[in-house]
């Protein structure tokens, strides 16, 4: 589930060598997922008789405090984007909420018109934030990947009724990874275009290389995941308008920031050419899990992500997303939370995020040692080793100092996606003070990486010339994450 | 003897072989080549064509003649004003709700207090209630939503309001919720030791990932032109994964009780069938599948077998003890492959979440995705999602916790037991016949006399919402523990017999009504790419501003 964390060591790529550390990895990999889970029990079958509501209680406490890193503290990089507060105002009301639409469903609009109606309007809300006009169009869905799997589905059926029966969509190799995903499961034929290695922007020219007849969407980040870059996509629009291409914008990550910053480049439907974009609601829109938008410049785009069966016994199908029934709940939390927030709200936010990530980018363009990987101006500040330092190493010793950084990889890297948790007093001044403290270290004696470490396996699997071992190993991580503690009872 | 014939087949094969060659010889070397390049092409796109789409040639001719002909200026000018005014129709019946017209565009300037907040929350849940419950409404709300069990959620909710899963070392506890949840539901499906599942944000997606599973275990095999074999009455989320993972799909028919033909489904069974598809129960009627004897075909042809019970997820593991029993449906019945069961309906949990469970680690890992290059790292998830709302997770876990098993069983039987006095009252209705055998939970009926849509029109007008079915014409009632009263179940009877009668004595016996009219038209167009326009429009409808008055 989502990126693997952990660093890299210099493994020497030899098959045996490799299963060992798969092996030990492994091993460091369960103890990692199952930590804090040490009362072994497992909960296999359901109870003969119902709990009362205490019982439940008391039990979802014990859950809750397994909640392990100290990302209040904001030593994580990303995942929660708001300062949370049981008590707060904000709480409060998502209780509410939560008693109102618990059951609600949009997939039927007449039994739920009010849950219907909000959706409606988020879409529309969000549409105005990112330069739509009236024909701007879209559908929530469950999150960011869902998004972008709409999107691409969309523009490959738009592509299938052109008659391109083998449509191809060209994205950034620094796109998310919710393409390539697309790719997979609609069957589209995915083209990645290398980055430039100083901006880590996307290259234009070679993307413009690459187009044919079979391309059926072009696509640019704002921001992306690894190193927060700006892809141009002003450049990319007119790539698009040129060839008569759909381009979508990833503003998953920027979406909510981007409006509010000074002097920032392009990157909505102000942009012509810009057809689709994706933005997160639940990233810096700061509402709870499980909501984000995709919007199309017009309804002919958007009719395509729709599906109807026209035959189906049950009735005329038809569904807007890929989901049928959907959680209503999660729409009237995200409208909740909008109208609670207000432009003025997100302003702030936005305004704290990119301070904070001035903040951080700054320091680190100083420590000697250590190499920003692009501008890293929005919310995503990226860095790797220079000098002789080795970032796998340095990762895996920050991490030893409990801070949570995302490892990068093709080329090595770590980042840290800077959110509301960030922003508090000293959080980064913390953060800068212990990455000079660990440079300073790393300079000052040669220690190695501990073995077998989950770290250890990163660096190595960038080696291995078979990628389905890593594939296996991914799977695998997977597996674990829905199995019994080690020693399990019940 | 043996030899002598073999001699002479062999004499005869060389003869052959050399009158084509001097046939062939005459021909142009250049001509044979390409007319073999062209060949193959024209070969492949005509078999392309061909094994797109399920309907008969005839069909399809007629609809593309039809499309064509949509699109001459006069006629396409003209079928835009005839849909004009059903367009506003479905713009009006969306928003008659809408009370007061007001439609926010645009995220606040500042920020609203939560008391403005939660005033306008709750004057968007007050926009037309039906009487859930009192049994009005078909399926749609499965649970009688008790205060108690709303302050139970309302508190978890709080704790995991931003939790998510994608990040499992951050979020342990929720993981862990999630995972538990998960092998409960196996259990009750008595899975082996090795099975594996994942949770969903609901039944499509759990089907659409068993679909594509067994789409990238057919690749593995290399069977590249995957078939889903299913039976009609299957859940329109198969189509949908037939479309969205690039697949074909075949439809098997039923017998007069709704349950899929076997024998027709083996014959059509071919060497790019990826998968079988029974429904315990299906959609429509409510019937189960012979499941047992699709099981024998997957075991019989090494194909896997998906056995849809989203629906009744949580009425069928408890049907035996609740003195219903059925045959072998789940993980016992060794040709079963996979499973999909909704939490978030029978199971009572909150709107999103479902499961969709394996057999093996090694099916379910066809599910999988990872990218072992991407940028960001190794990135891997479970489901078609990334990020997710553990908070889905979490109050599902409360809610199977806080319900028991036995309290499961004790609904089943209610809910069934009720599905079964309303069968039987419908049997007792003049005009009115069942459609297919209400195995579990839903009734459906048809009728012989008059339009069945009329009658489900005028039961809206009495504040019931049913379910329109189509070929056969004909309406369904999903029984939910808001009907488990038999006090309930009579007024239901009493309503839909007083709404035969009336229908019956209509001229026209009720072809005219609205659903009549849309189903009718829809059926007499060749061309089903105008009923998705109707669609496309009812769910643009759905995102628009309220029409103003």
């Amino acid at each position: 589930m989502g990126v693997i964390f952990g660093s890299r060591d210099t493994a020497t790529p030899q098959i045996v060598c490799i299963l060992k550390h798969i092996s030990s990895a492994q091993a460091g990999l369960t103890a990692a997922i199952h930590h804090g889970d040490e009362d072994g029990t497992f909960l296999a079958n359901l109870p003969e008789e119902g709990l009362s509501v205490e019982e439940t209680i008391n039990e979802i406490r014990k859950y809750s405090e397994m909640e392990g890193s100290d990302w209040m503290g904001g030593r994580c990089s990303g995942a929660v984007f708001h300062v949370e507060d049981a008590e707060s105002n904000e709480m409060q009301i998502y209780r509410e909420v939560c008693t109102h639409f618990a059951w609600t469903n949009p997939l039927w609009p007449k039994l739920f018109p009010g849950v219907r109606k909000m959706e409606a309007e988020i879409v529309k809300m969000c549409a105005s934030l990112l330069g739509g006009d009236k024909d701007t169009c879209g559908t929530m869905s469950t999150g960011g990947t869902s998004s972008i799997l709409l999107a691409c589905l969309a523009h490959r059926n738009r592509a299938l009724k052109k008659g391109i029966q083998f449509p191809e969509m060209i994205i950034p190799e620094s796109a998310h990874a919710a393409f390539i995903k697309a790719a997979e499961i609609f069957r589209i034929k995915l083209i990645r275009i290398p980055v430039d290695r100083t901006t880590y922007r996307v290259d234009v020219q070679k993307m413009k290389n690459a187009i044919s007849s079979r391309t059926c969407m072009l696509v640019g980040s704002a921001v992306n995941f690894p190193t927060g870059a700006h892809d141009e996509i002003d450049a990319i629009a007119r790539l698009g308008l040129k060839y008569d291409i759909p381009v979508h914008v990833d503003a998953c990550l920027g979406g909510f920031l981007l409006p509010f910053v000074v002097n920032a480049r392009p990157f909505d439907f102000r942009v012509d050419g810009v057809t689709s974009m994706s933005a997160d609601t639940h990233k810096y829109g700061l509402t709870p899990k499980g909501s984000s938008v995709v919007l199309y410049r017009s309804k002919e785009y958007l009719h395509h992500q729709y599906f109807c069966d026209p035959d189906w016994q049950g009735g005329i199908y038809a569904s807007s997303t890929l989901e049928g029934s959907r959680a209503g709940l999660n729409i009237a939390l995200c409208w909740a939370s909008l109208r609670y927030h207000g432009v003025a709200g997100y302003r702030k936010t936005a305004n704290a995020v990119v301070t904070a990530t001035i903040k951080l980018r700054n320091a680190i363009a100083e420590i000697s040692g250590l190499k920003l990987m692009g501008d890293c101006d929005v919310c995503v500040v990226g860095w790797t080793g220079d000098k002789g330092i080795n970032i796998d190493h340095f990762h895996s010793l920050m991490e030893k100092k409990k801070w949570g950084l995302a490892a990068l990889q093709f080329p090595s890297g770590v980042h840290l996606m800077v959110t509301m948790l960030h922003t508090q007093p000293g959080v980064i001044e913390a953060l800068v003070r212990d990455i000079k403290l660990t440079v300073e270290s790393m300079r000052n004696s040669k220690q190695a990486i501990e073995e077998g470490s989950t770290a250890a396996l990163y660096g190595m699997a960038q080696k291995i010339p078979d990628r389905s071992i890593v594939h296996e190993f991914a799977y695998t991580y997977l597996d674990t994450c829905y199995t019994a503690p080690p020693i399990s009872s019940d | 003897m043996l030899k002598e014939g073999a001699d002479a087949a062999k004499e005869h094969l060389v003869a052959l072989h050399e009158t084509a060659v001097t046939h062939l010889k005459k021909v142009d070397p250049v001509v044979l080549v390409i007319g073999t390049i062209a060949g193959t092409f024209v070969y492949l796109n005509t078999y392309r064509l061909y094994t797109r789409s399920e309907q008969p040639l005839h069909k399809r001719l007629a609809a593309w003649g039809f499309q064509q002909f949509r699109k001459l200026p006069a006629v396409r000018r003209r079928i835009e004003q005839e849909l004009e005014k059903p367009k506003m129709e479905i713009l009006e019946s969306i928003h008659k709700d809408d009370t007061d017209r007001h439609f926010y565009a645009a995220i606040p300037e500042d920020a609203l207090s939560s008391e403005q907040v939660l005033d306008l929350a709750s004057k968007y849940d007050d926009y037309g209630k039906f009487d859930v419950a009192h049994g009005k409404v078909s399926g749609a709300v499965y649970t009688d939503r008790t205060d108690d069990h709303l302050d139970l959620l309302a508190k978890v909710y709080r704790k995991y309001a931003y939790s998510n899963p994608l990040h499992p070392d951050v979020f342990p506890g929720v993981r862990k919720m999630e995972a538990e949840v998960i092998r409960m539901v196996i259990s009750l499906y008595h899975g082996p030791e090795d099975s594996s599942g994942s949770m969903t944000t609901g039944g499509t997606e759990s089907i659409v990932l068993a679909c594509f599973a067994y789409r990238n275990r057919a690749y593995a095999l290399g069977n590249d032109d995957p078939v889903i074999l299913c039976p009609i009455t299957a859940h329109a989320a198969f189509d949908k994964a037939a479309n969205l993972c690039g697949m074909r799909i075949q439809h098997v028919p039923v017998d007069e009780n709704q349950r899929v033909d076997v024998k027709a489904m083996e014959r059509l069974i071919s060497r790019h069938t990826c998968m079988l598809v029974g429904s315990a129960p299906n959609f429509p009627s409510g019937t189960v599948d012979p499941i047992p004897e699709i099981a024998k075909l997957g075991v019989k042809y090494g194909i896997p077998v998906h056995v849809d019970a989203c629906l009744g997820g949580f009425l069928v593991p408890f049907m035996k003890e609740a003195g219903f029993p059925l045959p072998v449906f789940d993980f016992g019945n060794p040709g079963v492959t996979s499973i999909s069961c909704d939490t978030h309906k029978y199971g009572c949990t909150p709107k999103g979440s479902s499961i969709v469970m394996y057999r093996s680690h090694e099916l379910h890992h066809y599910q999988y995705f990872s990218i072992p290059e991407w940028a960001g790292g190794i990135y891997a998830t479970p489901t078609i999602c990334g990020s997710r709302a553990g908070a889905n997770a979490a109050v599902a876990w409360a809610t199977l916790l806080s319900f028991g098993r036995q309290n499961y069983i004790t609904r089943c039987r209610k809910i069934v037991e009720s599905a079964k006095r309303l069968a039987d009252g419908i049997r007792l209705i003049p005009g009115l016949e069942l459609h297919g055998s209400p195995d579990v939970s839903v009734v459906a009926f048809k009728s012989t006399v008059f339009n069945v849509y009329a009658v489900a029109d005028r039961m809206t007008k009495k504040g019931y919402s049913l379910n329109a079915l189509q070929n056969p014409d004909s309406v369904h009632i999903c029984t939910t523990f808001n009907h488990a009263d038999s006090g309930k179940i009579d007024a239901i009877l009493g309503d839909l017999r007083a709404v035969c009668q009336e229908v019956n004595s209509l001229p026209d016996k009720g072809n005219g009504s609205a659903t009549a009219a849309l189903y009718g038209l829809a059926a007499g167009i060749p061309d089903k790419t105008l009923v998705d326009e109707m669609t496309a429009a009812y769910m643009d409808a759905c995102y628009a501003a309220p029409p103003k008055h």
